[in-house]
């Protein structure tokens, strides 16, 4: 399974219910990324948080998933290492056609910092 | 064309390593391109391919450096631009390492600090990526 930049998250644990599955994460203020993002004011890169997301759906799925579609991807505040250390990413997997509807979202302190809807596929295409 | 490349470290906040433009080509008050050539250390390289987030950061930085231009010729400095909304963005192919994306940005429609742009993105040519964003700007 594909993990770009493994540094910038570690997942704590996870759990299934009712078709969801609900990973706790830990950011990493460590990361490389806020060397460029921003200088001196560390903020999440709004697509690294959509790719932990496909990450956390690609162990549910049990096989990497790359992204099709992005539907909608709302950020209804700045998630940042420092004020989100911890957070959750609510996964929901249903397949539709040849792909997967990814309903995703992320939630730290009791609110939703990102909104998800998105199709996944296993296979994409390559520019040769 | 631009006579003059302006100064990519002038238009966008980002820095190294994630720093995914290298050139602006076009500029005016409603469009801009960009470029950037997919080096082998690029953050968003794995096994050869540059992966969709990468695209999507491009596109993201795109339309920081278009907010930039607006106020590159005054002297400030680049305001921080985020993503409010990403729409219907379609990934068809991912590029490899050492292709060259160029990306078309449009001004669909703008309120204040907000604006809505419509995105279109090749690699070496060939169609790759279609994308809507709202960019909301920091407040100074």
């Amino acid at each position: 399974m594909a993990y770009i930049l493994p540094s910038f998250y570690s997942i704590q644990s996870s759990s299934t219910e009712n078709e969801q599955t609900v990973f706790r994460i830990c950011l990493n203020d460590n990361c490389p990324v806020y060397e460029g993002h921003f200088v001196d004011e560390p903020v999440c890169p709004g697509v690294m948080s959509i790719q932990m997301l496909v990450e956390c759906a690609s162990r549910v799925a049990q096989k990497t998933l790359y992204i099709d579609t992005i539907k909608q991807c709302r950020f209804y505040a700045l998630m940042t290492p420092k004020e989100h250390q911890l957070i959750t990413a609510h996964i929901q997997l249903t397949p539709q056609d040849t792909s997967l509807l990814l309903s995703a979202s992320i939630v730290a302190n009791e609110q939703t910092l990102l909104s998800l809807k998105a199709l996944l596929t296993e296979q994409p295409s390559i520019l040769s | 064309m631009l006579e003059q490349q302006p100064d990519i470290f002038a238009l966008i906040p980002q820095r190294p390593p994630i720093m995914m433009i290298d050139t602006v080509i076009d500029a005016s008050d409603n469009h801009i391109v960009t470029q950037l050539t997919i080096q082998e250390d690029n953050i968003f390289v794995e096994n050869n391919i540059f992966h969709e987030a990468g695209i999507i950061e491009h596109i993201a930085q795109s339309a920081a450096a278009f907010a930039g231009w607006q106020t590159y010729n005054s002297g400030q400095p680049p305001r921080i631009g985020y993503i409010g909304e990403i729409k219907n963005c379609h990934i068809h192919a991912l590029p490899k390492q050492s292709h060259q994306l160029q990306t078309h940005l449009q001004l669909m429609a703008q309120a204040g600090d907000v604006s809505l742009v419509q995105t279109q993105t090749t690699a070496n040519g060939h169609i790759i990526a279609d994308c809507q964003m709202k960019i909301s700007l920091k407040a100074q």
